[in-house]
């Protein structure tokens, strides 16, 4: 069955090490407001109203380590990825689709000001994170191998 | 769907690790084909039928309600 290219299953162990130093660097910069000297930059003549002429991408490598390693986390094969894993694929896409969603609208109703800043950083995993959370869950538990059902003899 | 994948793979004394093998999906798909939990694609009903040298209607079978 021809179906969705994916990175090959090594791109699991990269994404962990992009996503683990990513998240630590960004709860140090969101919750202890941590900066690289040498990641300033200066990007304007001159400071503007909330526009800063010399910008910190520290907060910018971190979320770039996060996203890019959950995507790989997220797109790259299972050792055995034949059609049912396809499948439990695409339902956890629907799944992390819908309640992405469904988080947002509860968000919107129950986060106000400054704590809707934390909705916009958050929301930009949620999907990917569900995704993960649901593919693994049903892959690993709630279909798991049953080795005690004797199925593997006749 | 009904299907008769594990009474055929008893009929060759074919244990679900070897059908598996030999039509390129893991252990755990024929599981659950079997228990009834996973419907395979019309390429893989073929596959199957094509190991046991039967049509695969005498595999698979429509069930009320499908």
């Amino acid at each position: 069955m021809k179906t969705f290219r994916l990175l090959p299953g090594y791109f699991k162990i990269i994404g962990l090490l992009m996503v683990i130093p990513g998240a630590i660097l960004g709860a140090m910069t969101l919750y202890g407001e941590f900066e690289f000297p040498w990641l300033d930059f200066k990007i304007r003549e001159k400071d503007e109203f909330l526009l800063p002429a010399v910008e910190n991408f520290t907060n910018e490598l971190a979320f770039f380590l996060i996203i890019a390693g959950l995507l790989f986390l997220v797109f790259s094969r299972e050792k055995e990825e034949d059609e049912r894993v396809q499948q439990i694929r695409l339902e956890a896409f629907q799944w992390s689709f819908l309640v992405h969603f469904v988080l947002v609208i509860i968000a919107n109703w129950f986060m106000f000001s400054e704590n809707f800043f934390f909705v916009l950083i958050y929301g930009m995993f949620t999907p990917l994170l569900v995704f993960l959370g649901r593919f693994y869950y049903v892959l690993k538990i709630k279909e798991a191998p049953s080795f005690n059902e004797n199925e593997g003899e006749v | 769907m009904k299907n008769r994948v594990k009474e055929e793979r008893a009929r060759l004394n074919l244990p679900q690790q070897a059908l598996a093998e030999q039509i390129g999906v893991s252990r755990q798909t024929i599981h659950s084909i079997e228990s009834g939990r996973y419907v395979p694609s019309t390429v893989l009903a073929l596959k199957i039928a094509k190991i046991f040298e039967k049509p695969v209607e005498e595999i698979f079978e429509l069930e009320a309600g499908d």
